[in-house]
């Protein structure tokens, strides 16, 4: 089954040097239970498609054209009240920088309530602690009781990591997006909240849109590829084949372009600056 | 002659935050000779960038010492300090937003009486073609430029002392990769050229393997591990180290099974 469709999404922002577009009518598809990545270098669009999906980008001079479909609801279409209760409840986020976009003035308990309050007020409060604990428990953080009454600056940025995972969890959400949740982080700790994710996502039966630049994360994390550049989808495909048999150019040269751990001389690229936009896509 | 150009002994920085001590760097010793390539790898507050800031001296050290050419490296003494030249992270936030890229680069030369008033402008277009760039670039903003063209002007802005030793700090993790392998290859290109000695700060694994002959491994303030880069990476002694390298993201099956 199909959760989440993109439909020929195409969004233009108008500023006073004229009109840039963002995105050039993408498609995009993840299945239930589904771990996609989206990979693409800086300015490519990633980001900009998360938050079409949240429905963050909207104002007067931006434009779009096109379908997101969540199950069968066009979000595109929708009021900003009923994206509201979708967002956070039934969509939720995991940003880059932890611990700035946890609130330096509040307890995690207290976000963790109010993320909570935001969607339902029939909860038991009594048994509330324990759902966090539970769920704090869940992203493998050894003494959550301490954890929910600490403030952001209390935590390390793995851990702050770790709490926005819950956060993230707390109205059980369908899917999750998470733009470059592991950038920040030291490679031991990285490959700890990978595997968490990983962990809690198929657990919950979730399905997960990761955006990252880096080909070694999403290599360990998804099952299905897309790759971006300038605002078009080049290539798509399951991890292997993108990682083993990669069809486009651009996708080949990003691959050449990492240095490898076993190997002691820079890469050298077979081709360089090349109109990859006039290569043909490929859908593997 | 003997060929160290730097020698660290018994380096110790302590921090003191209100009533308890930080020990940031414990008791380092190490030697980098000229044309090595060295990097510093280790964790967020492992130490490596207050190791980095004592050699530059922007922080002053709490005991042992730091010899550059077997003299005690004193930072009153601007001809030795101008030998070794900083790199930093974040390209746009260490250029000067309200100078143009002739201004900044002009000043070193200003300050360290590099070279005669007339002959600065051409020297600083020499300074650019370095690192790829023309003398159309003279009159742009830090703003106007790319992130890896910002890191070629603060490349270029290291050169201009003329120094032996180059330090690097993360000088490539704000850049997408296509970019970063320019980046290192002129690097590469540049220290040939010069005849330089290269300091790495970083976390990237990958791309220390690629790019230095020498490996320094921190934790918690001490040298864990210390070898030739190849050593490091296909025989790791400490088990810090091989955790660190079994961490490592990578792309392909022959690199993981490389993993120790």
């Amino acid at each position: 089954m199909t959760l989440l469709s993109i439909r020929n999404l195409e969004v233009q922002f108008k500023h006073y040097e004229g009109v840039t577009t963002a995105l050039k009518k993408i498609s995009l598809d993840i299945k239930e239970g589904e771990k996609v990545a989206l990979v693409g270098e800086s300015g490519s669009g990633k980001s900009v498609t998360a938050r079409m999906i949240l429905g963050l980008l909207s104002n007067s001079n931006i434009k779009k054209n096109g379908e997101i479909f969540f199950e069968n609801i066009d979000l595109l279409k929708e009021s900003s009240s009923q994206i509201k209760q979708i967002r956070g409840n039934e969509i939720s986020m995991i940003f880059q920088d932890p611990v700035s976009s946890l609130n330096p003035y509040f307890t995690v308990k207290k976000q963790m309530l109010q993320a909570l309050e935001n969607h339902t007020k029939d909860y038991d409060k009594n048994t509330i602690e324990k759902y966090f604990v539970d769920l704090l428990k869940d992203v493998k953080i050894e003494d959550p009781e301490r954890v929910l009454n600490s403030y952001a600056f209390q935590l390390s940025g793995g851990m702050a990591q770790r709490v926005m995972i819950s956060m993230a969890l707390i109205n059980n959400p369908k899917l999750i997006l998470a733009d470059e949740p592991t950038t920040a982080l030291d490679v031991t700790v990285q490959k700890k909240v990978l595997s968490i994710m990983k962990d809690v996502i198929s657990r919950k039966k979730m399905s997960m849109l990761l955006i990252s630049h880096n080909l070694g994360v999403v290599r360990e994390f998804a099952d299905k590829i897309y790759v971006i550049y300038q605002g078009t989808i080049l290539e798509e495909g399951s991890t292997e084949k993108i990682f083993n048999s990669p069809g486009h150019i651009y996708t080949q040269t990003l691959l050449q372009a990492i240095p490898k751990i076993n190997s002691s001389k820079l890469p050298s690229l077979d081709s360089e600056n090349l109109d990859y936009l006039s290569q043909p896509k490929f859908t593997h | 002659m003997s060929n160290t150009l730097l020698i660290v002994e018994n380096l110790t920085k302590i921090f003191k935050v209100g009533m308890s001590k930080v020990i940031a760097v414990d008791d380092v010793s190490f030697g980098i000779d000229k044309n090595d390539s060295v990097s510093i790898v280790g964790e967020s507050g492992s130490g490596k960038t207050t190791l980095a800031n004592l050699i530059l001296g922007v922080e002053t050290l709490t005991s042992g010492s730091i010899k550059f050419e077997d003299k005690e490296l004193d930072f009153k003494n601007k001809e030795l300090r101008k030998k070794i030249q900083f790199v930093q992270q974040n390209p746009l936030s260490s250029l000067n937003p309200k100078k143009t890229i002739f201004q900044t680069l002009e000043l070193p030369l200003k300050i360290h009486q590099i070279c005669p008033k007339k002959e600065i402008r051409d020297r600083v277009i020499k300074l650019l073609q370095y690192v790829d760039l023309n003398e159309n670039y003279l009159e742009r903003h830090p703003y106007s430029l790319s992130g890896g063209q910002r890191q070629r002007i603060s490349i270029a802005r290291a050169l201009a002392c003329e120094p032996e030793i180059i330090i690097f700090d993360e000088p490539t993790s704000a850049l997408d990769v296509l970019i970063q392998l320019k980046i290192l290859n002129l690097l590469a290109e540049i220290k040939e050229k010069l005849n330089l000695t290269y300091i790495f700060i970083t976390h990237d694994l990958a791309v220390v393997r690629n790019i230095s002959n020498k490996t320094i491994v921190m934790n918690k303030g001490k040298i864990v591990e210390m070898n030739n880069t190849k050593k490091v990476f296909e025989s790791p002694e400490s088990e810090y180290t091989k955790e660190l390298i079994r961490s490592i993201p990578t792309i392909t099956d022959a690199e993981e099974k490389s993993k120790p």
